[in-house]
């Protein structure tokens, strides 16, 4: 069933051969505002990273990015906001698969064709490090729960729609800590002692910061095995809070519109 | 003065409209502020590290960033809804209503879809803009206040001139938002940081052909007294002859659109 989700969302997204193409385009000025930043910035001296660690760094944030786009907290909102939830609800499909399913095959879609020519870009450029097998086996791993994890993120918050009946608010919200604590365009390293701090607290770094730290293998073996642990941890969190509201709402479900 | 009069009359309807749903309002705005804050946060915490960029330090490009933040929120009061809605509304067939009114068009269509959306940016932009001067010890005589509105003027028609021309598009083709996507999400990157640090190319891109350097880059440069001539000194002085030339631009060609345009019909 999720291969054939799979193959509609990617025919789908074919429709708009425009549209892609200003995305690739885009993604490729984003990439070269950043590489232009830092090496302002790493020309100053004063570094413990090289600039091709960064082009890396930059390059690999971007992938997972686009992996973990979600729009799920706004999809969410606009369904409940014009009652066509209660249809979602009576499909003998879970709610959370097909939100999951549907996001994860678009998502594939632009890592296959508008992220790809942006790697290409980076490499031909300025070049980037590849990683020893190990270092990318366990990167791998772990950018797969960093997906699952985010979509967690996503959907419990994006359950509180049925509260405050508007997913602005969600989306703004996941957004703005998501961009300050995960450390995707500032990598961690470079945070003020009492912000790595919060961060460190917070489940945000597991999504990007610590994937890309182990890809470029900062990371001994142990402490690869630690972030993937902190992973399940704040799945397993995200998972029951979601079960835990999903029961609330069951209870006091109301419908607008119809 | 009969104009001001009338757009007085719709804004005020509208933004009271807006206003009707008071908490829904409030809870708007605050998220919108943190989402809006994150832009300033990243630039403190990234030249708290590193002290500068360029030679330009973090209240400096701090101003350079609320310079961009300000005008685009000017201009999104007044351009963004109407602009950005432009395709839906014309193949839904709801641009026809705008056309038969007895008024300019452009300033009926603006008027109406005013949005109240942005007075938490115009904060938030303020406040900044007096730590700036407060911690770059820049004395605001009178002078260098108005020069400043007359700026923000400038840079408000050319953020404004982009809303149209990225949209405008919408006449001819059915469905094209992707140039204005592309162009607010991704061009619009260019100005958070000073316009030295990138390639010549980009450089002369961002000047003369979309002369979008001038909302911030060229006029902080009057501002923070910044001898970083890229091509000429005088341009630091050029932002209100580039808005308004930009604007007529594209009120030139939002004519043409009109003129164009065929009803769908629905």
């Amino acid at each position: 069933m999720y291969l054939c989700l799979l193959a509609k969302t990617f025919k789908q997204q074919f429709v708009y051969r425009s549209d892609l193409f200003f995305r690739t385009l885009g993604g490729i000025l984003r990439l070269y505002i950043q590489v232009c930043i830092w090496t302002a910035l790493l020309d100053q001296g004063a570094a413990e990273i090289t600039l091709t660690e960064m082009v890396t760094y930059i390059v690999v944030a971007l992938l997972l990015t686009g992996l973990i786009h979600s729009t799920i907290s706004y999809t969410l909102a606009e369904r409940v906001r014009q009652g066509t939830i209660a249809l979602d609800l009576i499909r003998p499909v879970d709610l959370r698969t097909y939100l999951l399913c549907t996001q994860l095959s678009e998502n594939l879609f632009s890592l296959l064709f508008s992220s790809l020519p942006v790697v290409l870009v980076a490499v031909l450029f300025w070049g980037v490090i590849w990683p020893t097998l190990p270092n990318l086996l366990f990167f791998l791993l772990s950018a797969g729960l960093a997906v699952l994890l985010m979509f967690l993120i996503e959907y419990a918050i994006g359950l509180l729609v049925f509260w405050v009946k508007d997913g602005v608010y969600t989306d703004f919200l996941i957004h703005g800590l998501f961009s300050i604590f995960s450390g995707t365009t500032i990598p961690l390293w470079f945070y003020p002692e009492f912000l790595a701090k919060i961060a460190y607290r917070l489940p945000f770094r597991l999504i990007t910061f610590e994937p890309i730290s182990i890809y470029l293998g900062r990371y001994q073996w142990e402490e690869s095995l630690r972030v993937i642990i902190w992973q399940c941890f704040w799945i397993v969190i995200f998972f029951l809070l979601a079960v835990l509201i999903w029961r609330k709402i069951q209870k006091s479900i109301f419908i607008q519109g119809g | 003065m009969h104009l001001l009069r009338l757009y007085l009359a719709f804004s005020k309807v509208n933004f009271l409209t807006q206003m009707e749903y008071r908490t829904q309002y409030f809870l708007r705005m605050v998220t919108k502020t943190i989402a809006w804050l994150t832009g300033f946060i990243l630039i403190s915490v990234l030249l708290y590290r590193f002290r500068a960029i360029s030679g330009w330090s973090t209240y400096e490009v701090l101003f350079l960033y609320t310079l961009d933040v300000l005008s685009y929120s000017l201009a999104a009061t007044f351009f963004l809804s109407p602009f950005q809605n432009l395709s839906r509304n014309i193949r839904l067939g709801m641009f026809d209503e705008v056309l038969t009114k007895p008024v300019n068009p452009l300033l009926y269509y603006m008027c109406t879809k005013t949005s109240a959306g942005y007075v938490n940016n115009y904060i938030i932009s303020v406040v900044v803009l007096g730590l700036c001067f407060k911690n770059l010890q820049i004395k605001l005589t009178v002078a260098k206040l108005i020069a400043l509105v007359i700026v923000l003027l400038g840079a408000t028609l050319i953020q404004s001139a982009a809303f149209m021309l990225t949209n405008i598009p919408a006449f001819w083709l059915v469905k094209s938002n992707s140039l204005y996507r592309l162009f607010f999400s991704n061009i619009t990157g260019f100005l958070q940081y000073p316009l030295s640090i990138y390639n010549r190319s980009v450089q002369i891109f961002l000047t003369f052909i979309l002369p979008y350097a001038f909302v911030n880059y060229y006029p902080a440069q009057y501002f923070l007294g910044k001898e970083e001539y890229l091509f000429h000194p005088l341009f630091q002085y050029l932002t209100p002859l580039v808005g308004v030339l930009f604007f007529t631009l594209a009120y030139f060609l939002w004519k043409l659109g009109i003129n164009n345009y065929q009803s769908t019909g629905s």
